[in-house]
């Protein structure tokens, strides 16, 4: 059921524009920024929308304008004023705690991409490949690394005097962000992959081949990207608000790890969680696979609102 | 007494055994299959004549080895724990006093070969008295794999350790057969233990009808010949068994319902539970390792490839297993909590095999929790075959439990 939520999602996000502009007949999404674009403010896309999810500015005719962090990015650059910036600042803040990383495991296009990568190996009966607990827990600082980077350079850049330097670093992270190639090309579109006309450029179209290589890192470590991914990392923040909930009665369970070994993110808070009743943990995409495994009746469940959404 | 004897008169004490099961009253007619199948001893004749075409027999003490692997490298897996007192005498004079009567009983079971023939015998290191018989048994020709368990179950250490163990049991077995454990009938097997697991879950699921549909002795004794018989054939029994008792309705209950829990009570030396039964009380649920808790266990699949299969069998046997040689002994009393909740029971009776220092250690701070909920606890030692001396304080439990307020509070539900 999941993978068919993933899907719609994916048509909706990336073709959804089309279809807006058919039916209500805008002309709005007719410049998309074209790579390297002059010095501008972006032009406007179908929907003024940015989701907690890889929805990308670089697509022609998206049906969302970008991403969360294209969203905090934007207003750094261009300093937008308070009001310009807070009401769709709380907007996504309501969106990311009702939703938490629902948004990650069910609607981002991209880890619907990585879930086919997994799919791919699966289906030639190929073996995973786990990462020790070392290098795992190693990894998820590189969202919150990435993201301090990112809105570090991304405010430097809109710094008065900073003109210079403000073409190369507007979108720090579109520049290496694997969704800047995917999202264009499956709109067919090509532009905008490499840009060789600065020294940034260059240095960003080199990380940006490297960050590219490692999504296919998917096809051996399950999400492997959404391990990296600071759009993950915003709506973690978010993710143990309470409004969406793993809940496991520690009574019932048999610590059989039925759910550590499901888990796409190798997350063992809810498998190791005694006498909790909470489990959810930040990096936790909410794909329920854990509430799917687990063999014992009335031992894991997804809350949402305090309400049981899933589990049996 | 000679080997012979010994054999003989381990023989006549289960038909004893199986005589006293039979003359208790009210029992499904699905029970029937599995007193024939001890009495008939037939399996014994069947296990030599697989041998004799081909077929390896790879025998385990304890409940660690995967049985789809065994299944998979084609060869028959068995389990052995037996319970014969007359094995522990046979042992005297090869291994010193103070060592249980379950290492000893298998020490002299082995030597005087009531317990059938195997290619290969895995002994698991739960404790030092297994640990130490593998090369007693390895010098008198035996062929046994030594399989280790980490001293806890928590952590990924102790997950990879035990992961390299299977694997190193996979390579032998794979060397034993000459037939690699490829994921086709890894996945066959898988399938074939699950079917097992259903059936006994089914099981034990109607026990929490009040009164049970089948007494705790009936119960256990369908879990034990689980080790020995032929998988396909005990699903199918077991199957029919379970169609029968959710029909059956039985007159009257026991007087209390009991949790049994602590080390394993081991076929045919039932008795404990008989103990209990003749006080008019019964066992309902069980905790003990060679009850249906690892039984119940499915193999929960999650990427189907040779990797994720192995990995899910090596854990389903290992990380739900409540065995005092871990460290840890919370996750055991989690377990007996919802147990005595779900099935709901009037009393636990914790049973230790003397000089099991694990199960003895577990009991004080299980009995105090249980007493703070106001659950009835009795805590009793044996050994095989000695249980005469409980009789009162068993008698005196199950009176207490009968007069209490709670069993009454329960009947008006």
């Amino acid at each position: 059921m999941r993978l068919l939520v993933q899907a719609a999602c994916f048509f909706l996000l990336l073709y959804g524009g089309f279809a807006v502009e058919a039916l209500a007949g805008v002309q709005s999404g007719d410049k998309p920024p074209p790579g390297r674009v002059e010095l501008v403010e972006r032009a406007p896309t179908s929907t003024p929308l940015y989701l907690p999810v890889t929805t990308c500015i670089y697509q022609k005719k998206g049906l969302c304008r970008g991403c969360s962090l294209y969203y905090l990015t934007e207003a750094l650059v261009w300093r937008h004023p308070v009001e310009r910036w807070l009401p769709y600042g709380l907007v996504l803040i309501f969106l990311m705690l009702l939703l938490g990383r629902l948004w990650c495991g069910w609607v981002c296009p991209l880890g619907f991409l990585s879930d086919l990568l997994t799919r791919a190996r699966l289906a030639l009966h190929l073996p995973q490949l786990r990462l020790s607990p070392a290098v795992r827990d190693g990894l998820v600082w590189t969202k919150y690394i990435l993201l301090a980077l990112v809105l570090g350079l991304a405010a430097l850049a809109g710094w008065p005097g900073m003109e210079g330097v403000r073409n190369d670093l507007m979108d720090p992270f579109c520049q290496i962000c694997p969704t800047r190639v995917f999202a264009p090309l499956f709109t067919f579109d090509t532009v905008c992959w490499t840009n060789f006309a600065s020294p940034a450029g260059v240095v960003f179209t080199l990380l940006g081949l490297l960050a590219f290589g490692l999504f296919f890192g998917g096809l051996a470590v399950r999400r492997f990207w959404c391990r990296l991914c600071p759009i993950g990392g915003l709506s973690a923040l978010f993710n143990r608000s309470g409004l969406v909930s793993l809940v496991k009665d520690a009574r019932r369970c048999t610590r059989c790890g039925a759910c550590a070994r499901s888990c796409p993110l190798d997350v063992r808070r809810v498998f190791e969680g005694r006498g909790r009743k909470a489990v959810t943990a930040f990096e936790c995409h909410l794909c329920l696979r854990c509430v799917e495994a687990c063999p014992e009746p009335g031992c894991l469940q997804f809350q949402w609102l305090g309400k049981r959404v899933s589990g049996k | 007494m000679s080997e012979r004897a010994l054999r003989d008169s381990c023989r006549t004490s289960e038909l004893e055994a199986l005589d006293v099961l039979c003359a208790r009253p009210d029992r499904p007619a699905g029970m029937r299959a599995f007193d024939d199948f001890h009495r008939s001893g037939v399996r014994a004749d069947e296990l030599i004549a697989l041998q004799r075409g081909g077929r390896k027999l790879v025998g385990q003490i304890c409940h660690f080895v995967p049985e789809e692997l065994v299944i998979a490298a084609g060869a028959e897996p068995l389990r052995l724990d037996q319970g014969f007192a007359e094995a522990v005498d046979a042992a005297s004079g090869r291994l010193p006093m103070d060592v249980c009567c379950a290492v000893r009983a298998l020490a002299g079971a082995r030597r005087a070969g009531c317990s059938p023939e195997v290619d290969l015998l895995v002994l698991p290191g739960t404790c030092d008295g297994k640990r130490k018989l593998a090369s007693q048994l390895r010098a008198r020709g035996e062929q046994v794999f030594s399989l280790e368990l980490p001293p806890s179950k928590r952590g990924e250490m102790s997950a990879a350790f035990w992961h390299a163990q299977v694997r190193a049991l996979i390579c032998r077995l794979e060397a034993l057969t000459g037939k690699r454990i490829s994921r086709r009938p890894l996945r066959a097997a898988v399938e074939l233990v699950n079917r097992r697991a259903a059936a006994a879950r089914a099981l034990d699921e109607l026990r929490k009808r009040d009164p049970p549909p089948l007494s705790g002795l009936d119960a256990l004794l369908v879990v034990q010949t689980s080790f020995v018989a032929d998988l396909r054939w005990w699903c199918e029994r077991c199957e029919s068994l379970v169609e029968e008792c959710a029909e059956r309705t039985v007159a009257t209950g026991p007087k209390a319902r009991i949790l049994l829990t602590g080390a394993p009570v081991l076929w045919p030396d039932f008795g404990l539970l008989h103990l209990l039964a003749e006080a008019g009380a019964d066992v309902v649920a069980d905790e003990i390792c060679s009850g249906s808790a690892h039984l119940v266990q499915p193999v929960v699949v999650d990427e189907d490839t040779r990797a994720g299969l192995v990995q899910a069998a090596a854990e389903r046997v290992f990380l739900p297993c409540n065995c005092p040689c871990f460290a840890e002994s919370e996750d055991r009393l989690d377990r007996l909590l919802h147990l005595a909740e779900a099935w709901r029971v009037d009393g636990v009776v914790h049973h230790t095999l003397r000089l099991c220092a694990g199960y003895d250690m577990d009991a004080p701070a299980l009995a105090e929790a249980f007493r703070e909920r106001g659950i009835p606890w009795l805590s009793v030692y044996t050994e095989f075959g000695q249980h005469a001396g409980l009789r009162s304080r068993v008698e005196a439990f199950v009176e207490m439990i009968g007069s209490s307020a709670r069993r009454s509070d329960r009947g008006q539900e």
